[in-house]
């Protein structure tokens, strides 16, 4: 039995990982030099640099127990940071844990917080109830999010704005959701913001070497059988079954394919997949940025701060910078400087796409100047970094359509296993490495 | 339902919106624009990678007002950009207040408060309170509030025939307050408030405060007719540009349809006009009206003209913070805008002021900005000595004490005035927002979208809709197609 999977990102270096551990086998093929995809990170002048995923939660059971299975559990931390908001021209301090007891520690930031205006405050506590009782239908430990379906025709905004108001929208859920999903609230669904609503009501974990680490070591763990800088052009399907895939040297076949793309490549594969699919595999949507990581001598942000949050009306270009050399010393040469990340967001974001590399640092670094007067005009880093598909949006509507796809797959086209962060409500690491491994398991059944 | 043949004449956001929602009922649509670029008064061109409008715009109620709407009902989505403070209100030489969204902003508090200390806005509360009893029945004040407070913005007719000066003077004798209001006026109605209806006035101000989204849509200006034109060539709508209407075909009483300057005929059951009442009389020939509704046309004043200077710059506007500001000069309320009637000019400009590259960055080269300084001048094109001599005072204060950054830096400038708004319009008159809303000829007494002809409607800002400019002509589309649907 021969198994090929197209696409070395998270999703799949897990299936070939899976696969290999089965002994079955397996070849991956990527287009790119480098393993990894939206989950990769590498060093440049000592600096380690996070292209793409930056956050993970506690409740990446799947990720963990890989890397424990890989000998890298020494690998997390609980990470713990404070942010500040900027509110008309001003920074307040505050700690984003949900721990009354770090409430306490941190009280005089508390008490001199005015980062919300009295009329958000009330609103977000009119809503509160609503949301509570809505994230309690999420099954972290079994990563089911299946009733939160109900809540999926709506987006962040319209639920805002119908419970609580415009000021908890614009001073609240936008920034959140331009942090998490790099998209605006009007493009997000509900059901997909009180998934991810878990890394604040259960913290954040870091990795020691960055959230690089899993794909580098997954990687590492099945080497030979990724072929890197090998493109695909083509999956091949006849009468409704698989055949193989289409390279520059000619047809590979094989018994399945897993495809682990993004949805938007998937549909390039496949030209002719079944139409009503093509639909349903349509209805997934991207946020695009363009991502400068800034490596600098010293910390821009005073300690322990990791984010600032921007509410969109600031006209600023970026989400707010992201100080990552707060999660680990192992960020930053021996420890010290800083390591700021920058992202365009929202519905601006695929604009800047085309912005020169030149341009787009000074328009950047003009913005963080607003925040910290004293950014160098010359970063020993500076690193761009452009997605046009960066962040799965989970629009309303998308995440049934996605669960129809994978029947109507399993039912009309035999072979063929869809793999990606989009397979899941929350689109994140877990649900790659999670969807890879659930896409091997069913290759080999069949 | 049968599918009628229909015409529209122009394609600002009234007529661009009213093709796209009959094109969406399924109806056969045409719409024939004069100049080669969309969007009449509400269009904007580029030049050297800098989108400049043709007018100059601020929108009150955006996505959750008639533009939102209409977008949403022929499934179209309108982007729109908010900027926290959504405009500064300058005092000559002394310093700006910031109005927000929101009345709680302690930036709009801050500023406010500020200013009172330091003494240059003085709204003299015990008098005011004093003179506001002393005029008004406590009863009529608690009615009118009780009124304002509802959460659907109504449209008060009792007050249609009140000035706004008239209105406000019995409340205050702070000039600050009266400047601020003479002010308002002017920005949103464009005309003299000696001359403003209080009930436009009042739907105006509370519908912004409602709608909450004082913005600038992303792309420019003329993003607005555009979306409507995207839902409406999706629809199957033809969009003719360059063809200009010299004639309306009437026949018996009825349109039969429209004649080009090049001599084709356009058959049409419904001829839809956004070129205003004045000349769609014309066009129509004024034989085939009653002679009690030319006159009583012909008799509709207009509201004034924004001419405007636009800067191309090489650098950012630092000494704003919202995205536009108004600059009140240092005069009396009651004389600020008599040299539009005397026609000399004064020593201090009321100027409104926008930055349009600062709400969406990508209207000009990153790093730049287009600045657009904009004076309100009389409508008649005889009248354009005046206007440069405006300009010239305009440019001065700009240039020397409102953004004194800005000199060296200027790569370009351009003026726009009742000429180019006229030739933009195809009218004899350069007006900014079509029949002025002032006392006579607003709310009941306003023209409505149905005319003597059968079959020939009126659009824009000329019939039928309330707000602003713009939205009003974009509500007036919503109301002409309640009448034909």
């Amino acid at each position: 039995m021969k198994i090929i999977v197209v696409g070395a990102g998270p999703a799949g270096l897990a299936a070939t990982y899976h696969l290999k551990k089965k002994g079955v086998d397996v070849t991956a093929y990527e287009a790119s030099p480098h393993a990894g995809g939206r989950a990769r990170g590498y060093f440049k002048e000592g600096y380690l640099i996070d292209v793409g995923a930056q956050f993970a939660g506690p409740f990446y059971a799947t990720t963990m127990s890989l890397m424990h299975e890989l000998g890298m559990g020494d690998e997390f931390q609980p990470f713990h940071f404070k942010t500040a908001v900027w509110r008309n021209g001003k920074l307040y301090p505050m700690d984003p844990s949900m721990n009354p007891l770090d409430q306490l520690r941190n009280l005089p930031d508390l008490l001199r917080f005015r980062g919300m205006s009295l009329q958000t405050l009330v609103q977000a506590i009119k809503m509160f109830p609503g949301i509570i009782r809505n994230y309690r239908k999420v099954d972290y430990p079994h990563w089911d999010f299946s009733r939160l379906l109900d809540m999926d025709h709506m987006s962040v905004a319209d639920y805002t704005l119908r419970y609580g108001g415009q000021d908890a929208l614009e001073h609240l859920y936008q920034p959140l959701t331009a942090y998490l999903t790099l998209g605006d609230p009007e493009e997000v669904s509900m059901s997909h913001f009180l998934a991810i609503l878990g890394f604040f009501v259960q913290g954040l974990v870091s990795f020691k070497h960055g959230i690089g680490q899993v794909s580098r070591t997954l990687y590492e763990a099945c080497a030979p059988h990724v072929k890197l800088s090998c493109p695909v052009n083509r999956i091949v399907i006849e009468d409704g079954r698989i055949k193989g895939i289409e390279v520059d040297g000619g047809l590979i076949e094989a018994d399945a394919v897993i495809c682990a793309v993004s949805s938007v490549d998937a549909l390039k594969l496949m030209p002719n997949l079944p139409e009503i699919m093509r639909g349903l595999l349509g209805t997934v949507k991207y946020s695009s940025t363009c991502h400068i990581t800034y490596g600098l001598e010293k910390r821009l942000l005073p300690d322990n701060w990791y984010s600032i949050v921007i509410p969109r009306r600031a006209g600023f270009v970026t989400t707010g910078p992201v100080d990552s050399s707060a999660k680990s010393p192992y960020y930053t040469p021996d420890g010290r400087g800083g390591l700021v990340h920058c992202l365009t967001y929202g519905r601006l974001a695929h604009r800047y796409m085309q912005t020169p590399d030149e341009e787009l640092r000074r328009v950047m670094a003009e913005d963080i100047r607003r925040i910290a007067p004293n950014f160098p005009d010359n970063p020993p880093v500076a690193e761009i970094h452009r997605w046009k598909e960066a962040v799965c949006l989970q629009s309303p509507g998308q995440y049934p359509a996605v669960l129809k796809l994978k029947d109507e797959l399993a039912r009309d086209v035999r072979g063929l296993f869809l793999a990606g962060d989009y397979m899941s409500l929350f689109s994140s690491v877990e649900a790659a490495l999670r969807s890879g491994i659930y896409a091997a398991d069913k290759a080999i059944a069949q | 339902m049968d599918a009628k043949k229909i015409v529209v004449i122009g394609s600002g956001p009234g007529g661009s919106g009213i093709a796209a929602l009959m094109a969406h009922d399924g109806h056969v649509v045409t719409l024939l624009e004069k100049n080669g670029f969309i969007g009449g008064k509400c269009s904007s061109l580029e030049e050297d990678g800098y989108v400049v409008d043709t007018g100059v715009h601020m929108f009150g109620q955006g996505p959750n007002g008639p533009f939102g709407k209409i977008a949403s009902m022929v499934g179209e989505k309108l982007d729109w950009c908010l900027r926290e403070p959504m405009i500064d209100m300058y005092f000559s030489g002394k310093g700006a207040v910031h109005i927000t969204h929101s009345f709680l902003n302690p930036i709009a508090i801050r500023s406010a408060l500020n200013a009172n200390l330091r003494g240059w806005l003085k709204p003299k509360l015990i008098s005011t309170l004093r003179k506001t009893l002393k005029n008004h029945s406590f009863k009529e004040l608690s009615g009118l509030l009780r009124k304002l407070s509802n959460p659907y913005t109504p449209y008060l007719s009792e007050y249609e025939d009140v000035t706004v000066k008239e209105f406000f003077t019995s409340l205050t004798d702070s000039e600050d307050l009266l400047k601020n209001m003479a002010t308002q006026t002017m920005i949103t109605m464009v005309i003299p408030w000696e001359r403003a209806s209080l009930a436009d006035f009042f739907y105006i101000q509370f519908g912004t405060v409602r709608g909450r989204g004082f913005g600038y849509p992303v792309g420019g200006s003329s993003e607005i007719p555009k979306t409507f034109l995207r839902g409406f060539e999706k629809n199957g709508g033809t969009l003719r540009t360059g063809t200009q209407v010299k004639q309306i075909e009437v026949e018996e009483g009825r349109t039969r349809g429209v004649t080009t300057t090049t001599g084709e005929f356009i058959p049409a059951d419904i001829v839809i006009s956004n070129a205003g009442i004045h000349r769609t009389i014309a066009m129509a020939g004024e034989k085939n009206f009653p002679k009690e509704y030319t006159n009583w046309a012909s008799g509709l004043k207009l509201s004034c003209a924004f001419i405007a200077t636009k800067y191309f710059l090489d650098r950012k506007v630092t000494s704003m913070r919202a995205p536009c500001m108004f600059h009140c000069p240092d005069m009396s309320p009651h004389e600020m805008f008599n040299y539009l009637e005397t026609g000399e000019i004064p020593r201090d400009l009321y100027l409104f002021v926008t930055v349009p590259s600062m709400s969406d960055p990508f209207l000009a080269p990153l790093g730049k900005d287009i600045l657009i300084v904009g004076v309100p001048a009389p409508c008649e094109v005889s009248k354009a000595p005046q206007c440069e001599s405006l300009l010239d005072l305009a440019e001065h204060i700009a240039e020397t004490k409102l953004f004194p950054e800005i000199k060296g830096r200027i790569i370009k400038k351009h003026r726009t005035h009742t000429t180019q708004t006229s030739g933009l319009t195809g009218r004899d008159t350069g007006e900014c927002i079509g029949l002025a809303q002032e006392v006579g000829q607003t709310g009941t007494k306003k023209p409505k979208p149905q005319t003597p002809i059968k079959g020939l409607y009126l659009v824009g800002s000329d019939a039928g809709g309330k707000g602003i400019g713009t939205e009003c002509a974009a509500d007036s589309a919503l109301y002409l197609y309640n009448i034909l649907k």
